[in-house]
């Protein structure tokens, strides 16, 4: 068994809504491994992306606890968060976010540098490699307005690894992409698991789902079930597919 | 009503944008209401003065003749065609050497209070208002101007010590009038009202050859015929072509040229606001279109639903046109009253410098008309920015159609690790630089104001010594007039036991006619030394002579023109050699050279002294005058004792002008603040999202701001620079000053741009605390 990275401990998440209380995440516990590639599917609205950004430290818990490398890191301060962030955790989004004045090298290199572990020509090294990696390099110098779609996330995952993070979070981050573009995405993450990059994966999409090795499936702000997988492997995928679509129709998806 | 309810919620949707321009034309209608009130109400007030007194159209002050000496040249006058009367009021000419132990120098003319002939009203104690029936005065009793009240720190039954040539005079102020004709502390020559036994028992010395340094004279208050259409001027000239009379005065000024004089301080204040003003007024149209441009980019999706619902882009411009004009209007309307007790507060403290009581009722005429035309050109201004209204589709703003605003770098500065903060801001600032152009050219143009008042301030000097040096033609330490010729050489020699005497000639300020006009002549022993000639050359020979622009334009002379200039009885002609410049007497005054003078005249003339160590020269003027006291006028200070008056209007405009300047950063940054920081919230989450903590994103946002108020502080000097002399001419051309060269004191610079560099720091670093609150769940699309 994998050694624990992250563990959720009984969180919950309500929100006041005109002073009736919603609560979204209802005493979520569960723990994520070291080297997995986890994926979190649900239906829509079930909160799975509050589930990822509660977890991550992007967004307050309403009660419960969070340990990271067994330390705990839920209600931990500004300072300590951008430290986690900044070394530790590594964020792709559904939405292509991008800081539009910034080249796409810059969109790399800005996070590392606030890595103060390493300096400025180690980080720029890495981001040319990893430019290099997601095949946007020929692109470093376009805005990210002057890419595709594609290209753009791409860029942002090779910016949410630069600190080579010990988790990467991603928010259906194929969501906004065509097919093509999609399948170049989790192909790219799916290598980057291979080495060994712990992934936490929301999505809905089934196809994006099969690069997983463990399944947890959100309903009503709880975990309502778990499947684990052997590693993808493209000729499996039909299979796989299948196996994910039974699965989801035991929970009623 | 659909017009009605989208008008409320776009004011409720930008609530910050409204109070914005609310504020900064609640500051625009209020200072431009109590600037416009007051020069106005003092206008008025003097001239209703002038008439309640019962002033003519010019006064002639006669000295070393009384009424029965000047019986013929009264009757002369009184017969002149274009006279309609004349009142003639016994007078005494003095010369107060001190008052309460003020250094004054200047010439009194004491006159019986007689309301039936002069009816000067007399000031409450607190200066608010009037007394209804004052007290006739009694032996011993005076009523003095009111700008003593300040000048010589005089307060109602306060015995004042008056010093003469020999001996000391006790009076007791009875109280303090209204001179509508010479009572601005701006004026050296005053009229002090006596009683009739002190007028008699005056004159009784003046008779019996006791008399200290007092002469008899008489006032000659003359009304032009109504008939007349002569101006002043002509008027003046006619009447001395006929009778000579201004020759035979101490001094002879119109009623209008008194005015001048009595409202200078009113004019320099008020012009200078007036210009302060325009610029708020171009900030404010600066603003509006940057906050009309920003609404119109974030507001573009509903902007094309409301048209897809079917409201025009008539409807549209009316609602958006209404939105702003509204702020403006209420800061407008707010101004107006607001105004009364700020207009309460500058007349307090301009009564006892103008002299006059200003009322402090609106203008309401004149603060209506302006304000109206001011919220009509906004109007026009909004009604052709909103023609970017027409661009706006339903189909391309739904599709999110508008332009990325980010498309473009121009000066690509790479990121550094080291200083991101800086490096990040700097990009910001040049990746959408035309949103804060408008924030580098509103802060120009407040540099460039605070700049222009900081140097006035700094070029005046503490106690107004340098500004006193434009009311001098030469440069000069130390000033002395021996009245007694023997003490000439101990004198020189007191001066020189505390300084080298590098230079020395005589000059002195003198009455002459000229073309038939009075006017002030600076009489020079070397003309060379004469500076400010802005054409031709100085008054060489003796027959020469340099008069001001003022004084050419006004009598249509050029160089080369031949003038008659007479003193007493005797005239000579005068070929004008060149043009000078010189603010005594507003600019109405020449210069001629001693020899040329001696043709004329025959006053003694003081001797201007040029030390090697000119500092000594306030030290040297007290010795001598500890020495020699009354045998001696001596001054090591230039122009005038009420020039603190104006150094003092000046501070206080300096102060004004920084403190409107910060309020105005201050809503300028929150209203640009406010449009940025709602554009890039997302990228706040993306920075969060990276590890920036809010504290590294203030910073750089508040860097942002910093940088742009260095580069907008960068075009105000250079605007400093190119108009700052031409401002300066421009405001003391009220005086008779059309050229002026100064030099910039970097201090005077540093301190504005340092100001506003921390006021857009702190303000901007303040502003952006929003930040904090911008969780990186903002990026979350669920």
């Amino acid at each position: 068994m994998s050694e624990i990275l992250l563990s959720a401990k009984d969180v919950c998440k309500s929100f006041a809504n005109n002073g009736e209380q919603n609560h979204i995440l209802n005493h979520v516990s569960f723990d994520l491994y070291q080297g997995d590639f986890t994926v979190i599917m649900g239906a829509s609205g079930a909160g799975k992306s509050t589930l990822l950004y509660s977890i991550s430290g992007m967004d307050s818990i309403t009660a419960g606890e969070i340990f990271y490398k067994g330390k705990k890191i839920s209600g931990c301060g500004e300072k300590e968060m951008s430290r986690l962030r900044t070394e530790e955790f590594g964020f792709v989004f559904q939405q292509i976010h991008l800081v539009s004045n910034l080249t796409l090298m810059e969109n790399v290199t800005v996070p590392g540098f606030m890595n103060k572990k390493k300096n400025a020509g180690e980080v720029k090294e890495r981001a040319l490699q990893l430019l290099e990696k997601v095949n946007v390099l020929h692109a470093k110098d376009r805005l990210p307005a002057q890419v595709s779609g594609g290209e753009a996330q791409r860029a942002a995952i090779a910016r949410a690894v630069i600190a080579e993070p010990g988790l990467l979070f991603a928010d259906e981050p194929t969501g906004a992409l065509n097919r093509k573009n999609t399948e170049d995405v989790l192909d790219l993450m799916t290598e980057m698991n291979r080495e060994g990059q712990s992934i936490l994966m929301v999505t809905h999409d089934v196809r994006a789902a099969l690069r997983a090795d463990r399944l947890l499936y959100l309903e009503d702000g709880k975990i309502g079930g778990e499947m684990k997988l052997p590693p993808y492997t493209p000729e499996e995928a039909r299979n796989r597919e299948t196996q994910i679509n039974a699965w989801l129709a035991s929970m009623e998806w | 009503m659909d017009i009605i309810t989208i008008l409320k919620a776009n004011i409720r949707h930008q609530k910050s944008s409204f109070i914005g321009i609310f504020i900064l034309m609640f500051i625009v209608s209020l200072s431009m209401t109590a600037v416009l009130t007051v020069s106005i109400n003092s206008k008025k007030s003097d001239e209703e003065a002038l008439k309640y007194v019962g002033f003519g159209d010019m006064l002639v002050m006669m000295d070393n003749m009384g009424q029965e000496e000047g019986k013929e040249l009264i009757q002369k006058v009184q017969e002149h065609d274009q006279v309609e009367k004349v009142q003639v009021i016994p007078a005494i000419c003095a010369n107060f050497k001190e008052i309460n132990g003020e250094r004054n120098g200047s010439s009194v003319m004491l006159e019986q209070y007689q309301p039936e002939k002069l009816n000067f009203r007399i000031f409450h104690e607190n200066g608010t208002g009037y007394i209804e029936n004052p007290k006739a005065l009694k032996a011993g009793e005076m009523y003095v101007p009111i700008c003593y009240s300040t000048s010589y720190h005089c307060k109602v039954g306060d015995t004042i010590t008056v010093k003469l040539m020999k001996h000391t005079e006790n009076y007791t102020v009875k109280g303090f009038f209204e001179d509508p004709f010479m009572g601005s502390s701006m004026m050296g020559i005053k009229t002090v009202l006596i009683s009739d036994d002190d007028m008699k028992s005056m004159q009784k010395s003046i008779q019996e050859g006791n008399a200290d340094s007092i002469s008899e004279g008489m006032l000659l208050n003359i009304f032009q015929k109504k008939s007349s259409n002569l101006s002043y001027l002509k008027f003046q000239q006619e009447l001395n072509k006929d009778t000579g009379v201004s020759g035979y005065a101490w001094i002879s000024m119109g009623t209008s040229q008194a005015m001048g004089y009595m409202l200078i301080l009113v004019r320099i204040f008020s012009g200078s606001l007036l210009v302060f003003i325009a610029l708020l007024l171009i900030i404010t149209l600066i603003i509006m279109n940057h906050s009309i441009g920003s609404s119109i980019e974030m507001e573009y999706v509903n902007l094309g639903i409301l048209k897809a619902v079917g409201v025009t882009q008539g409807k549209l411009k009316i609602i958006l046109m209404l939105q702003y004009l509204l702020g403006a209007l209420a800061g407008a309307v707010l101004g107006i009253p607001v105004a009364i007790p700020v207009i309460r507060i500058v007349n307090q403290i301009t009564t006892p410098v103008v002299g006059i009581l200003t009322p402090n009722h609106l203008a309401l005429g004149a603060c209506f008309m302006a304000l109206a035309g001011v919220l009509v050109f906004l109007m026009l201004f909004i009604w052709l920015k909103l023609r970017k209204l027409k661009e706006i589709t339903p189909v391309r703003a739904i599709c999110g159609g508008k332009e990325d605003i980010y498309f473009s770098s121009r000066v690509e500065l790479p990121i550094r690790k080291k200083g991101i903060s800086f490096w990040l801001a700097f990009r910001q600032l040049t990746s959408n630089g035309k949103k804060y152009i408008s924030v580098g050219v509103i802060t120009g143009l407040l540099v460039f104001f605070m700049i222009m008042m900081g140097h006035m301030d700094n070029w005046m000097g503490e106690d107004g010594s340098e500004f006193s040096r434009i009311f001098d033609a030469t440069e000069y330490d130390l000033w002395v007039h021996c009245y007694n010729e023997e003490i000439q050489g101990e004198v020189e020699n007191t001066i020189q036991s505390y300084s080298e005497i590098e230079k020395k000639y005589q000059i002195q300020n003198v009455y002459l006619m000229m073309d038939g006009c009075q006017m002030m002549c600076f009489v020079c022993e070397a003309p060379e030394e004469i500076g400010s000639v802005l054409e031709g050359r100085t008054c060489r020979y003796d027959n020469e002579i340099l008069v001001t622009e003022f004084v050419a334009k006004d009598l249509n002379l050029q160089i080369g023109d031949t003038v008659t200039v007479a003193a007493n009885d005797k005239s000579e002609e005068y070929i004008i050699s060149g043009i000078y410049q010189c603010a005594n007497d507003m600019g109405s005054n020449f210069a001629m050279s001693k020899a040329g003078y001696l043709h004329i005249g025959n006053q003694s003339l003081g001797e201007a002294y040029c030390l090697k160590n000119g500092e000594k020269a306030k030290e040297i003027a007290e010795k001598l005058n500890e020495v020699y006291g009354t045998e001696l006028m001596v001054t090591a200070e230039r122009g005038f004792n009420e020039m603190s008056s104006i150094v003092s209007a000046v501070k206080a405009l300096s102060v004004l002008v920084y403190v409107i300047a910060i309020i105005f950063a201050l809503v300028v940054i929150s209203l640009v603040c406010g449009k940025i920081f709602a554009k890039e919230r997302q990228d706040y989450g993306i920075y969060k999202a990276m590890g920036f903590t809010a504290r590294n994103l203030r910073l750089q946002f508040a860097l942002r701001f910093m940088i742009v108020s260095l580069l907008g502080s960068g075009l105000g000097v250079i605007l400093t620079l190119l108009l700052m002399n031409q401002c300066f001419a421009w405001l003391l051309s009220y005086v008779g000053i059309s050229h002026i060269e100064t030099e910039i004191v970097w201090m005077s610079v540093l301190v504005p741009i340092g100001m506003m560099t921390v006021v857009f720091f702190l303000f901007s670093y303040w502003k952006a605390g929003k930040i904090k609150k911008v969780q990186p769940r903002v990026l979350i699309s669920e």
